[in-house]
């Protein structure tokens, strides 16, 4: 999967290929960030959120997932990246709160109007895919 | 599955605003039949505020739990509307009653406790359905 990212990451903004490249380096970062996330989670749940492992997780996820908010151009991202953008805003609000030392206040600001800002549509494509890769 | 309203729903627990917390919940549980995973997402908040504010009781001298109890309070006024009207979770009516109870006497909102454990309180809260009422655009 990196080898991919890095071949995508290759294609430059004035290939006509480029739409196709920059949708599918999001959708891997994004499935990584969603692993991590999760990895992430679980060392908390386990009592293990301070430890040297998490603590660098937590970094790296977050650094990750507000480089990948920024990428998003607002105010309208092609259909696809706008599934891709609801997805990274749940999971950016997933760091802000459950990480060791939570910033409540930084995630609701991620959560206000995501009903607006998001399509219905949209939010049960994420709803589905997100629950379907928590339940495998 | 409302993600992103659960989310909420925690970030409003955590920074103590109750009154939107009460508004997540019932948006949460409003439209739809409530899941088993909303019920045990609910739950779960609802008993680890509850947990914090027991362990507050046990820490300080005073016996002060009001913020963790008020959080819990919110969530189970939510769930003990859900039993009430519910048959799926109406085995949960009872005890989350007396978990009210129990959250009302450690808040100080000690009339509301009595009037549970005198068994004078009118079954379900209707808050979920005051709240709902309030919000046309939930």
């Amino acid at each position: 999967m990196q080898d991919a990212l890095i071949q995508f990451k290759k294609v430059g903004s004035d290939s006509p290929h480029y739409p196709d490249a920059h949708h599918a380096v999001l959708l891997i970062t994004v499935n990584q960030l969603q692993s991590d996330v999760e990895e992430l989670e679980g060392l908390i749940r386990d009592g293990q959120g301070q430890s040297d492992k998490a603590l660098k997780l937590y970094r790296a996820s977050l650094k990750r997932a507000e480089d990948c908010r920024k990428t998003f151009t607002r105010p309208q991202s092609p259909d696809d990246d706008s599934v891709l953008e609801s997805y990274v805003t749940l999971l950016l609000a997933r760091l802000y709160l459950h990480a060791s030392e939570p910033s409540p206040r930084k995630a609701l600001q991620q959560l206000r109007g995501f009903e607006e800002t998001f399509a219905a549509e949209n939010q049960q494509e994420v709803l589905y895919d997100m629950s379907r890769k928590a339940a495998s | 599955m409302i993600c992103h309203g659960k989310l909420r729903l925690e970030c409003y627990l955590q920074l103590g605003m109750l009154k939107d917390a009460e508004q997540e919940v019932a948006a949460i549980t409003g439209k739809t039949p409530v899941d088993k995973k909303t019920w045990a997402f609910l739950n779960d908040c609802a008993e680890r505020y509850y947990l914090l504010a027991k362990a507050d009781q046990a820490r300080t001298e005073t016996g002060s739990t009001t913020r963790h109890a008020a959080a819990s309070l919110a969530v189970y006024k939510g769930l003990a509307d859900i039993a009430g009207n519910n048959p799926s979770y109406k085995n949960f009516y009872d005890p989350i009653r007396m978990r009210l109870a129990e959250l009302y006497t450690m808040d100080n909102q000690l009339p509301q406790a009595a009037a549970i454990y005198q068994g004078t309180a009118p079954k379900g809260t209707g808050l979920r359905r005051r709240i709902v009422s309030s919000c046309p655009d939930q």
